[in-house]
């Protein structure tokens, strides 16, 4: 709290409509008014973005001024008295609506916005109700900009708040004003439109129909639509937002302003991917495979097939010889009685981070999950050093929390196998193929050893005594040893790496020593529920100790007897696809629970319950840095479909176990919580890891591709049609390209795990010698093996 | 007192009977009110608000551009309108449909219509037979309004003049 001294400089004095208000200094009358209630009609403002003050809608009358003043662009000064509803600030206010109007459509019947459109308001309070205007109105021509934003230029008035979007927060300054006087028209800066990863945003922001949602066009109004609040599962972030259902079925998703997650904007991945919910490919029934054949049939049997399938493994091969394999983004209701389950049929082997493949650290696995800081510490931070991560794909609203930190002065690094397109710049970027980032990160802890005088632990000397530290690498420790907050981020790249373990400890060694803060951006939506809840092999519910089991390569790698496969596609959903495969293919029984049935999951299950996905479904989630969110069902549940818990409980019951009498949610979330609230930083114990094993040749790059990372995004069909969606092709550095003859386009055969399979190759310049770029989660794909893994490319 | 006994016996003298009979009588030598429908049929005004039609556009394009402001309207609920983005881009309805039986006749659906396609004819002699038929689709709506698409045209003409 500020001393009543400081405020005597810090704020001034101003009068609006005759009500006296203190504001702080250099803030301008709109901020002042919309604090305290006092509506001013506007266009082109928006407090997120700069001011841009070309709608001149929100002209007021300020006193000793000689003309109206724009309230968004007019500063407070000591002693102002400012009249919203005077004569001259309301005929100032009609003349400008009706200029606004001389040249908008009346096509309202038509227009999607129709109904939520901020214009149409408005004229019904500054519009006069017959136009004066009989000459032509303008007509601007439209442009295709994607699959997912739909233009209607001639509604737009210019307020360039899309545009200023695109260049302040989105950064990809892919939306322009051209042309001039009447004639002036917003249009995308390339030809293929845009591309940004928070495009729709500006759907919102278009305070009329200019732009609009372009997979909803014209298919419901405004006024049918019932808003559900409900969260965004496709990155840990934790995004709320509304999902808009008609008749139970979800028709849209709007953002739901809450600063601490996606303050007020959501991620296209978050927008568009509801329209996957309502895929051919949903599981609706329960099905069971009888003589190779699929069969539906009803929850009992359904049920009760899947308890005998699970028990006959048990009872015969033992517990150890069944393996739990969950999604990392269910609710923490189902981790907690998945893993209930697992261990009441003494199987230790239960696991979620299916896209890993490094566990040497496993005993000090709470450190692997989750943000030390909030999220929104981000936007404070004064340097980011970012570890292994494509930020602004793996959670698109954390990459624009970095972008924000950069815009105020944030110094960012990175130590990346490939120089991501960033909408923000590096400063000491280490670009290097996937194995030899421990080796850089090695050098940095050198650096930071001999800045800081402290000795590296004995347990990662093996990597740093061979380390080389150059110029490079000390100016990075002393941007972590400078001043400021400082802060690492742990990406998604560096938690699938091969040595992860070795990046993990690395990381959080250097950030204890400078005392920078450190951050992992996990898989998936509720990887830190999944950690509370003890669906991990090592940890039980909060942390407790239990019986060791198999981690989720492990499971894979030396096939087990039987597997519950829980919300997962095994081509597409684990780290070593082809591994995966084969395990499946050879097991006894696998149970598979899930919201779609994709031609993987029908050759390898036995039993396929259908599960309601979480706009469907109820559950706790827990965002990256540890918010809470009670998810309620924001549509109809398609077919048969059931909520997680509800499926585990009853399996439980079918087998007779311990700990499944709950009746209700509620019941069961209080008993959850009482056992999974831990402070997670209370369990970090040391590992001495294994030297890693160098490797020569071509390493695979292979990131989750944006929109491919569950089930639900796959099967949207608009985010599919993207380019960011695009994966069917080979990325080589220009090095490895002409070393190997190859030329850009050309067919190449690439073989990784004794599969192979044929791509065109494209060549960029951000890849290090010796990555190859070659995302996962696609069709194509789906047959090779570690995502970061050797792999070798010869031509076809 | 005295009036009393006077109003007894005017009434035993039938007066009122009287005067009722002559009404009658009255009536019964003047031309009748009753018409023989359907053979013979009451001027209607053009106002009249009968059966729904959905009309069309001279060169047979369908008016409607599934606005829903006639669904939003509706006090009766009795419209539901799907809609989607045709082939050529435009706005049409994919189904259009009226209950009969919920609808009160309030032409709030023709006042709010912003291209004169949904619109009551004065056309009130229909009936059903099976269970359904009160659900006017928006193929039966089209071709109500194609087959009296004259008559729509002469009585909305008539009134355009207080519009």
């Amino acid at each position: 709290m500020s001393t009543p001294a400081a405020n005597l400089t810090d704020t001034v004095n101003i009068e609006v409509d005759g009500i006296a208000m203190e504001v702080p200094k250099n803030s301008m009358i709109i901020e002042a008014t919309d604090k305290a209630g006092i509506s001013i009609p506007r266009f082109c403002y928006h407090s997120k973005l700069s001011i841009a003050a070309n709608c001149r809608m929100c002209l007021v009358d300020v006193e000793k001024a000689p003309k109206p003043m724009p309230a968004c662009a007019t500063p407070v000064m000591d002693g102002m008295k400012v009249y919203t509803q005077s004569r001259r600030a309301l005929d100032a206010q009609h003349g400008v609506m009706e200029f606004l109007l001389i040249n908008h459509p009346l096509d309202c019947p038509i227009c999607d916005q129709g109904g939520e459109c901020e214009l149409q308001d408005l004229a019904m309070g500054y519009g006069r109700s017959v136009s004066r205007f009989t000459e032509q109105k303008r007509v601007t021509k439209d442009h295709d900009i994607g699959p997912l934003v739909q233009t209607d230029l001639t509604r737009c008035i210019q307020c360039t708040r899309c545009v200023r979007f695109m260049d302040e927060i989105a950064g990809t300054n892919e939306l322009g004003m051209y042309g001039r006087g009447d004639r002036v028209a917003i249009g995308a800066s390339l030809e293929q439109g845009i591309d940004s990863e928070l495009s729709g945003n500006v759907i919102d922001l278009c305070p009329v129909g200019a732009l609009t949602n372009k997979p909803f066009r014209f298919s419901a109004r405004a006024w049918e639509l019932m808003a559900r609040p409900s969260l965004a599962v496709h990155d840990g972030v934790g995004s709320r937002l509304w999902y808009h259902n008609r008749s139970g079925q979800i028709m849209r998703a709007v953002p739901k302003e809450f600063e601490p997650t996606n303050e007020t904007w959501l991620s296209d991945r978050d927008r568009y991917s509801h329209f996957g919910l309502y895929s051919a490919e949903r599981a609706l029934e329960p099905m069971i495979k009888v003589d190779g054949e699929w069969q539906q049939v009803s929850w009992e049997v359904g049920i009760r097939t899947a308890g005998e399938a699970l028990r006959a493994t048990v009872s015969a091969h033992g517990g150890d010889q069944l393996g739990v394999l969950m999604s990392a983004s269910v609710s923490t209701e189902e981790y907690y009685l998945a893993q209930q389950l697992a261990r009441e049929l003494d199987c230790p082997n239960i696991d979620h981070r299916l896209r890993e493949q490094d566990f040497d650290d496993d005993k000090a696995c709470q450190r692997s999950v989750g943000f030390g800081t909030s999220m929104a510490a981000i936007d404070e931070a004064d340097v980011i050093f970012l570890i292994g991560s494509n930020i602004r794909h793996e959670a698109p609203l954390l990459g624009q929390r970095v972008r924000k930190a950069w815009r105020k002065g944030a110094r960012v690094a990175a130590l990346n196998p490939m120089d991501w397109n960033f909408h923000f710049d590096l400063e000491n970027s280490l670009i290097t193929a996937p194995q030899k980032m421990v080796a850089e990160l090695a050098a940095v802890a050198n650096a930071v050893a001999a800045l800081v005088g402290q000795e590296i632990p004995a347990g990662l000397q093996t990597v740093c005594k061979t380390a080389k530290t150059s110029e490079i690498h000390t100016s990075l420790a002393e941007l972590l040893n400078g001043e400021g907050r400082r802060m690492l981020l742990l990406g998604q790249t560096a938690l699938a790496h091969g040595q992860a373990s070795w990046l993990r400890e690395l990381s959080a060694w250097i950030a204890t020593a400078t005392g920078s803060e450190i951050n992992v951006v996990s898989h998936g939506a509720n990887a830190t529920g999944a950690a509370m809840a003890g669906a991990l092999p090592a940890k039980g519910p909060g942390a407790g100790e239990v019986d060791t089991g198999l981690n989720a390569r492990d499971m894979l790698a030396t096939p087990l007897q039987g597997y519950l496969l829980w919300d997962v596609e095994p081509e597409f959903d684990i780290a070593n696809p082809s591994m995966a495969t084969a395990a499946l293919a050879s097991a006894g029984q696998v149970v598979a629970v899930s919201a779609y049935v994709g031609d993987g999951l029908k050759a390898q299950a036995d039993v396929i319950l259908p599960l309601a996905p979480a706009a469907e479904s109820e559950g706790q989630f827990y965002t990256l840095d540890g918010q809470s969110f009670a998810l309620e069902p924001a549509g109809k549940a398609s077919g048969q479909a059931k909520a997680g818990w509800k499926i585990l409980r009853r399996l439980g019951a079918e087998l007779e176990l311990n700990g499944f009498s709950q009746v209700t949610l509620a019941s069961l979330r209080t008993e959850m919580l009482a056992r999974i609230e831990v402070d997670p930083k209370a369990v970090d114990e040391r590992v001495d890891l294994a030297a890693p094993t160098a490797s020569n040749g071509l390493c695979r790059v292979g990131e989750v591709a944006m929109y491919s990372v569950d089930a639900q995004c796959r099967r949207s069909e608009f985010l599919q049609q993207t380019a960011q969606a695009q994966n069917d092709f080979v990325g080589l550095s220009p090095t490895d390209a002409r070393d190997l003859g190859f030329v850009a386009a050309q067919s190449v055969k690439v073989s990784q795990g004794g599969e192979q399979i044929t791509l065109p190759v494209r060549i960029y310049e951000e890849l290090p010698p010796g990555a190859v770029w070659l995302k996962t989660a696609g069709a194509a794909v789906s047959a090779l093996g570690d995502s970061y893994g050797a792999i070798s490319v010869e031509a076809a | 007192m005295m009036k009393r006994i006077i109003e007894y016996f005017r009434s035993l003298m039938l007066l009122e009977l009287m005067a009722g009979l002559g009404v009658t009588m009255r009536y019964f030598f003047r031309p009748g009110f009753t018409i023989n429908y359907p053979e013979e049929k009451t001027p209607k005004s053009n106002r009249f608000r009968g059966l729904h039609a959905l009309r069309r556009y001279p060169n047979g394009e369908e008016r409607c551009i599934a606005c829903k402001l006639c669904e939003a309207v509706c006090p009766a609920l009795a419209i539901t309108i799907e809609s989607e983005e045709r082939e050529d881009g435009t706005r049409r309805t994919t189904r259009y449909d009226i209950d009969l039986f919920k609808c009160i006749y309030c032409g709030f659906c023709e006042e709010s219509c912003p291209v004169d396609s949904i619109v009551e004819t004065d056309f009130h002699e229909y009936h059903f037979e099976n269970r359904g038929e009160n659900i006017m689709t928006k193929e039966k709506l089209l071709a109500i309004g194609d087959r009296f698409e004259s008559e729509i045209a002469a009585n909305r003409k008539k009134d355009a003049a207080y519009r």
